[in-house]
């Protein structure tokens, strides 16, 4: 009998501990398939504002679409292009407050777009992933996006990699992967998901940081008078097409994670201010 | 919205029964756009955003306006309970845990002399920038070799502006360039600014430093929910 009851219990202990794992690996894997999407996102809007640099600085126009729910649709457009997939359902709080993130970005520089004596507003990739970060972190969402590099190669100190970050860039420059997905590292000794991405340099980026024949300032000039400091007034670093350009590191505290999408399941009063206010 | 945002936060303060039939009084200052003494004080969004968190809290709220010196005495004093929106890095002064909104400190130009990307620290070299006396310049802008001119006049802005006109500088700093630079703004049609990012301040509700901790704690409680339920980012964006 006290055989039968021992056994009965391991096997309970045996599929309770199963079930606990299976939920955890799967909390893991879905953070995975949620930090890559948010990479996504981040690239093609980061795609669409190299694209709309025209019409950021040009005088006059209609600009509408760099504002509200035009400049949403443009990132979904940017995003199905570059990655041949579906942009990602909207159906969690995190993508609709990244998304939310992005437009108020924008409508922060509403007074500089619109500035038609200014011929350079500055609102490029790197200031848009900047000013995107730093309003994630304002809204406490948990998530960190940045550019990073190696020391020798960043521009903006605020930018340089911490240890986790050199590690991955390491890596990929020895083993030549796509990406790197870590579910068992921190930030600020918190823990974390975080994921990287390395960013081979595009056509676009050439236009700060490749050779001066690319510096659009020098178009119309003779090669005597050609310079090195690109449009955003730092010395260009004559890189070439498909040269590591750095990369993509986006990191999500995993209480944030967590909290943030059983927010509304779990919170009667939250669930209705998620669909009252939030996602309306 | 604004309706909803009112009906959900009465709703919310109803069922936590936090409610009180008390007076409430809150000092409020100019901070342009999001309080705006130029206009009906009742339509700037800063405004709107506290009165519809108090309506849900207590019976009557009286907001008087002042200038920041004078608001500062009368929160000393405890003549008014809260006070905002206040910038707590320029003002050692108890206030809510969380901020109310963000703010960038950055240069402002001539729109000529525009220097979009400030990470660009070696562009500042040499320059003569003004810098209001009293207010916290960022190390790292210290450290370009800027000309840093004290600015030490009753109205320090209009100073900046008038040698910025004069070209007697180049720039000047100042904690939260959107308060110049921004459509509704004169100045902007040959002032434009921009930011140092990476540097944000936040600026928050004051509170009066004998305020009973229960009644701090009630606030305090009620304004994180609030901002959970709409930050007033958000808010700002559909009201404006």
């Amino acid at each position: 009998m006290v055989k039968s009851v021992t056994r009965v219990i391991f096997l309970f202990s045996c599929l309770l501990s199963f079930f606990v794992n299976s939920s955890e690996v799967s909390k893991d894997s879905d953070a995975k398939v949620f930090i890559t999407e948010v990479s996504n996102i981040y690239m093609a809007s980061s795609y669409l504002i190299f694209k709309q640099q025209s019409l950021i600085n040009q005088k006059g126009g209609d600009k509408s679409t760099l504002f509200g729910k035009a400049f949403i649709n443009n990132i979904k457009n940017a995003y199905e292009a570059k990655f041949n997939t579906k942009f990602p359902k909207e159906n969690r709080r995190l993508y609709t407050s990244l998304l939310k993130a992005m437009i108020d970005v924008m409508e922060d520089n509403r007074t500089l777009i619109y500035d038609d004596e200014l011929s350079f507003k500055g609102l490029i990739p790197a200031t848009f992933s900047f000013q995107l970060s730093e309003k994630l972190t304002q809204k406490g969402l948990g998530v960190k996006i940045k550019f990073t590099n190696f020391a020798s190669s960043i521009r903006n100190k605020l930018n340089l990699p911490d240890q986790w970050e050199v590690a991955a860039m390491k890596s990929f420059k020895q083993n030549k992967e796509k990406s790197y997905f870590d579910d068992e590292s921190t930030l600020n000794n918190i823990p974390a998901y975080r994921y990287f991405v390395p960013m081979k340099l595009e056509r676009f980026c050439l236009n700060c940081h490749g050779t001066p024949q690319h510096n659009p300032l020098n178009v119309g000039l003779d090669k005597s008078q050609w310079s090195k400091i690109d449009v955003t007034g730092f010395e260009m670093e004559n890189w070439e097409l498909g040269d590591f350009g750095g990369g993509l590191s986006v990191t999500i505290y995993k209480k944030d994670f967590l909290e943030l999408e059983e927010l509304c399941e779990l919170n009667y009063i939250s669930t209705f201010a998620c669909h009252f206010f939030a996602l309306e | 919205m604004r309706t909803k945002l009112y009906i959900y936060f009465c709703l919310s303060f109803l069922c936590s029964g936090m409610i009180k039939a008390e007076t409430i009084t809150v000092g409020v200052i100019e901070f342009p756009p999001h309080v705006d003494f130029s206009e009906n004080i009742s339509k700037s969004i800063a405004f709107q955003y506290v009165d519809d968190l108090l309506k849900g809290m207590y019976s009557k709220i009286v907001f008087k306006t002042f200038s920041k010196e004078q608001a500062l005495i009368e929160l000393d004093s405890g003549t008014i309970d809260l006070l905002f929106p206040l910038n707590v890095s320029e003002e050692k002064v108890r206030h809510l845990s969380k901020p109310l909104l963000y703010i960038v400190p950055g240069l402002c130009f001539k729109k000529k002399n525009f220097i979009p990307i400030l990470s660009a620290l070696h562009r500042l070299k040499d320059l003569n920038v003004g810098v209001s006396v009293g207010i916290q310049v960022l190390p790292e802008f210290k450290r370009t070799g800027a000309n840093l001119k004290i600015l030490t006049e009753d109205d320090t802005l209009r100073q900046a502006v008038e040698l910025l006109r004069s070209d007697d500088l180049d720039a000047f700093y100042h904690p939260s360039p959107m308060l110049v630079y921004n459509q509704d703004n004169p100045l902007s049609t040959w002032i434009a600014c921009s930011k140092f990012h990476g540097y944000p301040s936040g600026i928050y509700l004051a509170v009066k430093s004998n305020m009973k901790d229960e009644t701090y704690l009630r606030i305090n409680n009620a304004f994180s929910h609030a901002l959970d339920i709409k930050s007033y980012d958000d808010f700002y964006l559909e009201k404006k």
